[in-house]
């Protein structure tokens, strides 16, 4: 089907999908305003906005986890490759993980990587 | 339009009901955990998951601060049921899914309303603070209280955390005001009334214990996440205070004993968590086992059921309980007094370092019972 009426068919599905949403909420609704709350805090009243970061924990693995999907980059091209290459090309790549992996060791001793 | 009352009368079918409980309504919560399990209801977890806030006993100013404000958080249609006694639970339940499928009602007495908010700051509140982390940091720090109405959580215990991400540094327990006689612990009553001199027997002694063990156990699997044996236990906990014969509940208690003390995932899970010394124990009604200078939770999971195992045999005896309460055995005499803020001052510092589900965990195994408080402690927050 010519290209225009494929899109004007497909927005107008679209809109029809949403649109039903809001018609069908619109029908069967309790209340006619959504309701105003506060966040649930066991009945006690809230002191501060929510927003806040994560605990430093998360930051430490999400980084270990940067490091080697860096490190899998280089993996893959390495990976078709490696078969032809033969026996040096694997000593190679494992030296790189070798000293990936000593800095992660470090960072664990040194508490970077503590839980809790 | 029809279709809305199509829709209210399906959802008042089996109305989902957030428990309040104040300190003293143990066995008006108990009634109404009772036949929200006969009519097979669900439990809310949260006011935004709710239908029905069942308010058991009679909550003290604090108390009914906090009721307020998580009914201002009920979304249409929501209805409330009052349940001070045990006896009022069937009919407060009924009146409540009745209002369910009418639209919803109000509270008596008006809504907590929207708080006039400051155009600049939503909700008229501010970005949390920065404070000091473990390593040296300084993080946004949010007040967390795990208060007062919170499903599976001790009555009358309000723990004001303060959290950074998710990792507790720094908490404060406090115990909030009861509102009807905080004397009338409902767990330890057989006692007092065979000290009085009435003629209680050593079953209903019996009965009382294995029933106060399943329910600390089984709020602290909900806790942990092992609904199924949660729901077996409190079923368990119904019929042995409903009078069932010893001789069809003693082979059920022990499967349940057994699939609780056999479970691998349990004890990995909480072991190591919540190390309590002797005098900490003690504080809570605990002992450490033999051989051993602290308690975890593995510990005093594993000290509930053995309380379970030697009293499943007293469940049908007749004999007066006046023989049995100045022995060392499991039907002595409990403590008099609950808790002290020493005790809980304790608690709050087992808790902090940890992180959210680790202390859930710890405070659910630990279970005080304010209740027999007789001294009202602390002053209730709101």
């Amino acid at each position: 089907m010519p290209g225009y009426l494929a899109l004007g068919l497909l927005a107008a599905l679209v809109l029809a999908g949403a649109g039903t949403g809001y018609v069908v909420s619109a029908l069967v609704r309790c209340a006619r305003e959504p309701l105003v709350a506060g966040p649930y805090l066991s009945g006690m009243p809230a002191q501060e906005h929510a927003v806040s970061r994560f605990h430093v924990r998360w930051y430490a693995v999400t980084l270990v986890f940067l490091a080697f999907d860096m490190e899998m980059i280089f993996m893959y091209p390495w990976a078709v490759v490696v078969a032809s290459l033969g026996t040096s090309a694997v000593v190679e790549m494992f030296v790189f993980l070798a000293i990936l992996l000593l800095g992660v060791g470090y960072a664990g001793r040194e508490g970077a990587l503590r839980w809790t | 339009m029809d279709l809305t009352g199509v829709l209210l009368r399906a959802a008042a079918a089996r109305p989902r009901v957030l428990l309040a409980v104040p300190p003293g309504a143990t066995g008006a919560r108990l009634a109404v955990e009772r036949e929200l399990r006969r009519r097979s209801w669900p439990v809310a977890a949260s006011p935004a998951d709710a239908d029905v806030l069942a308010v058991c006993g009679a909550p003290g100013p604090a108390m009914t601060a906090a009721v307020r404000r998580v009914w201002g958080q009920l979304p249409a249609p929501r209805a409330w049921a009052r349940v001070p006694t045990t006896s009022d639970a069937a009919s407060a339940l009924d009146r409540a899914q009745h209002g369910v499928s009418e639209g919803g009602s109000a509270l008596p007495g008006g809504d907590e309303g929207a708080d006039d908010n400051d155009s600049d700051l939503p909700g008229g509140l501010g970005m949390a603070e920065r404070a000091p982390d473990r390593d040296g940091l300084a993080l946004d720090q949010l007040h967390l209280p795990l208060g007062p109405v919170l499903p599976d959580w001790p009555a009358g215990l309000l723990l004001r955390l303060r959290v950074q991400g998710d990792v507790v540094q720094h908490a404060e327990a406090e115990h909030l005001d009861g509102g009807a006689a905080a004397a009338a612990a409902y767990w330890d009553r057989p006692w007092w009334r065979a000290a009085e001199g009435a003629p209680v027997s050593t079953a209903e002694a019996a009965r009382r214990l294995v029933a106060r063990q399943l329910d600390s156990l089984c709020r602290l699997l909900a806790v942990a996440g092992w609904d199924g044996a949660a729901t077996t236990g409190r079923r368990l906990r119904d019929e042995t205070l409903a009078g069932a014969a010893g001789s069809h509940l003693a082979p059920r208690l022990w499967r349940f004993h057994r699939r609780v003390a056999g479970s691998r995932l349990l004890r990995w899970m909480t072991r190591g968590l919540g190390r309590l010394d002797s005098a900490g124990a003690a504080g809570f009604g605990f002992s450490p086992p033999p051989g051993q200078a602290d308690s975890d939770v593995v510990d005093r999971t594993r000290w509930w059921l053995e309380r379970i195992s030697l009293a499943v045999g007293l469940l049908d005896d007749e004999r007066p309980l006046a023989d049995r309460m100045d022995s060392a055995d499991v039907l002595a005499r409990p403590p008099q007094g609950g808790p002290a803020g020493t005790a809980l001052a304790r608690l709050a510092r087992l808790v902090e370092g940890t992180e959210l589900a680790a202390t859930r965990l710890v405070v659910a195994s630990v279970d005080p019972d304010l209740d027999r408080s007789t001294v009202d402690v602390g002053v209730g927050g709101g």
